[in-house]
């Protein structure tokens, strides 16, 4: 999508024209879906989590700073309604015990390369807490004062966390790799599909649409 | 360890960064994220309806309960012109005062003793006529004490009608001898009680029959008890007060038929208005107003089953009516003592007197020279009102109200059949009613 192309979609939505709104919705479609998995439990509570966020892109659209990068924006904002969806439910992971996961080596990476739906299954498998400290931590680049602040926990609980869910996807990968060492026949992704439910029969032009929106 | 970490958190970020399929666009989530934005859309428009829907039913409960209250107060004002009027105001509820002066003094009529000279004056014809009908006086006359004592028990009623009229049915008939003797013996206490009663009620008459389920008590105690008293007189003050407001109107305005003013002529009105604030914004009002409204118009205006010999050129009217205004106002400027609103309603006319002349084109007159048309003709609801009101608050209690208005007809009136018009300016003065009941 065009720079200018983009500017008509959003001087549509701040018209609050419906059209110009379900395009954007449809072009940025992959690009929310693909943060607010990372933060959720399935598709289903990340379409929710997401549509939240749209609605704050379209009644806020007029917020918005044409002079920074729309995507940034947006992305921000996923971002900001996966944390407040999960805030509430964070604490609650947080004395979860990790006895098995602290035996776990430190020294072996996967032999083979992880597809995203692999990478996505185990992130969809760790408890809140955990998971919305990794996203923030390991894919977003925030400090664990940054993240503390964000989450509104302490800095140490931050790194605890991050610990404990590294813990726990090293022994996922573990798992994985023996899996696949055990069955000649394992195709990657079969331990831990996360719960995307990727139409395999994509509509090409979808994906063509989303993918010059994310170039 | 560090750098273990380090390459598993560039796995995941890698890995994540890029999706080998982006997740399939689904139409369920879009009809989602519309029902979300619909939702959402379609709540400033309740918002904006239900003031409406709310002053509309404000205002029918307002007119209702203004009607229901009306009719039972103008019975104890009439006794009270009454008796007044039998006994000129004497001065001073004092505790120096005679027991028939406390009595008086209790009943709230301000001026003097009345309530002395009406016990003596009970058994001769001075006695009102209603009193002597009254079924209790008859029956219970004789048994009846003061109502002085307020014991509470017997008979105790809540409703300010039913107050007001026991103590309007009861008051004359009390035992004169039992009243005195009981006060003469408890002259201190019982102007005590005066002065508890005098501090707290107000001029209200709608107050005052707190007191009556003394009346309808039998009791001989010689010493009320005071605090029993203030509790029960006190009672009223916790009812609601409505707030509203009373306006004093007068205009000059241009009358016409058929939406012109070229040949309107000046009338004039002036009435009262009755005011309630639902809200900070929204103001219902009515009222009425005697309208003095003289217009010309031609022949073709005006509707008769008369069949002229020789038809007048013109018509010249002279109605005199009762307006009675239905108004819903919003305010659209409000800062300081400064406050605009617009307003609309309807108004029916109540016309009092139709007097036509019929003007002919020749010297001699071929025709009837005009016809009244006395209490007749009723517009109910038939006239559009649509006026601006600018005002302008002097202090707490008074404020200056300048509203020009517009009147159009939504279907003929008067005898003549004619759309009448009606433009101008009204310039009056409101009180807040509210800061007269406040103590």
């Amino acid at each position: 999508m065009g720079e200018e192309e983009l500017r008509q979609l959003i001087g549509g939505c701040i018209k609050q024209d419906r059209s110009s709104q379900k395009m954007l919705y449809k072009a940025f479609y992959g690009f929310s879906m693909g943060i607010c998995l990372r933060y959720a439990n399935n598709r289903e509570e990340a379409a929710e989590v997401m549509n939240q966020g749209f609605y704050k892109v379209f009644t806020r659209i007029t917020t918005y700073d044409t002079a920074r990068p729309f995507k940034a924006w947006l992305g921000k904002i996923m971002m900001n309604v996966s944390i407040d969806y999960y805030r509430a439910n964070l604490k609650m992971a947080y004395t979860e015990d990790l006895d098995k996961a602290e035996h776990v080596s430190n020294g072996d990476m996967p032999d083979r390369k992880l597809n995203y739906d692999d990478l996505l299954g185990m992130i969809q498998k760790l408890p809140n807490a955990y998971r919305t400290v990794f996203n923030l931590f390991a894919i977003e680049g925030y400090s664990h004062d940054e993240i503390a602040g964000m989450l509104d926990i302490s800095s140490g609980t931050s790194k605890s966390n991050l610990h404990k869910a590294r813990q726990k996807l090293k022994q996922m990968i573990s798992d994985a790799d023996s899996a696949s060492n055990n069955n000649t026949g394992y195709s990657s992704g079969m331990g831990y599909s996360p719960i995307v439910a990727i139409n395999k029969v994509v509509d090409m032009q979808s994906v063509i649409f989303n993918k010059n929106i994310r170039g | 360890m560090k750098e273990k970490d380090e390459e598993l958190d560039n796995v995941f970020r890698k890995g994540l960064e890029d999706p080998v399929n982006d997740a399939a666009y689904r139409e369920a989530d879009w009809d989602a994220m519309e029902q979300m934005l619909d939702k959402h859309k379609k709540r400033p428009a309740v918002i904006y309806w239900l003031p409406l829907i709310g002053s509309a039913a404000a205002l029918i409960l307002i007119f209702l309960g203004w009607l229901f209250f009306k009719s039972p107060v103008v019975k104890p004002e009439q006794n009270g012109q009454l008796v007044s009027a039998q006994h000129p105001a004497a001065g001073g509820t004092g505790s120096t005062q005679s027991p028939k002066d406390e009595v008086k003094a209790v009943t709230g009529i301000s001026g003097g003793p009345t309530r002395q000279s009406a016990d003596n004056d009970r058994q001769k014809e001075q006695t009102p006529v209603n009193y002597a009908r009254s079924p209790d006086v008859a029956g219970r006359g004789r048994k009846s004490k003061s109502f002085l004592s307020l014991s509470p028990g017997e008979g105790r009623r809540d409703t300010v009608t039913n107050h007001q009229n026991d103590m309007v049915n009861k008051q004359p008939v009390e035992t004169l001898a039992e009243t005195q003797q009981k006060k003469t013996n408890n002259k201190d206490t019982i102007a005590g009680q005066n002065m508890v009663i005098n501090n707290t009620l107000t001029n209200s008459n709608k107050v005052l029959p707190a007191d009556t389920p003394a009346n309808k008590q039998a009791t001989k105690s010689t010493s009320p008890n005071t605090e029993k008293l203030a509790k029960i007189v006190t009672k009223p003050r916790s009812t609601f007060r409505p707030q509203f407001a009373l306006g004093v109107m007068a205009s000059s305005d241009l009358n016409g038929v058929n939406s012109s003013f070229q040949q309107s002529k000046v009338g004039g009105n002036f009435g009262l208005q009755f005011s309630a604030a639902l809200s900070k914004k929204w103001t219902v009002s009515t009222g009425a107003s005697y309208d003095i409204k003289p217009y010309l118009t031609g022949i073709g205006n005006y509707h008769t089953s008369y069949q002229f010999a020789t038809e007048p050129v013109s018509i010249s009217a002279n109605c005199r009516m009762i307006e009675i205004p239905l108004n819903v106002n919003y305010q659209v400027y409000g800062k300081r003592n400064n406050k605009i609103s617009l307003g609309t309603g309807l108004s029916s006319y109540i016309i009092l007197r139709e007097d036509y002349n019929f003007n002919y084109a020749g010297q001699y007159n071929q025709g009837p020279a005009g016809f009244s048309v006395i209490n007749k003709n009723r517009n109910i609801f038939s006239i559009l009102n649509l006026d601006a009101t600018y005002q302008h608050q002097i202090n707490s209690k008074v404020g200056l109200l300048i509203q020009p208005y517009l009147k159009v007809p939504l279907s003929n009136v008067g005898e003549s059949q004619v759309r009448l018009q009606t433009s101008g300016v009204a310039v009056g003065l409101s009180w807040n009613l509210n800061s007269l009941t406040k103590k």
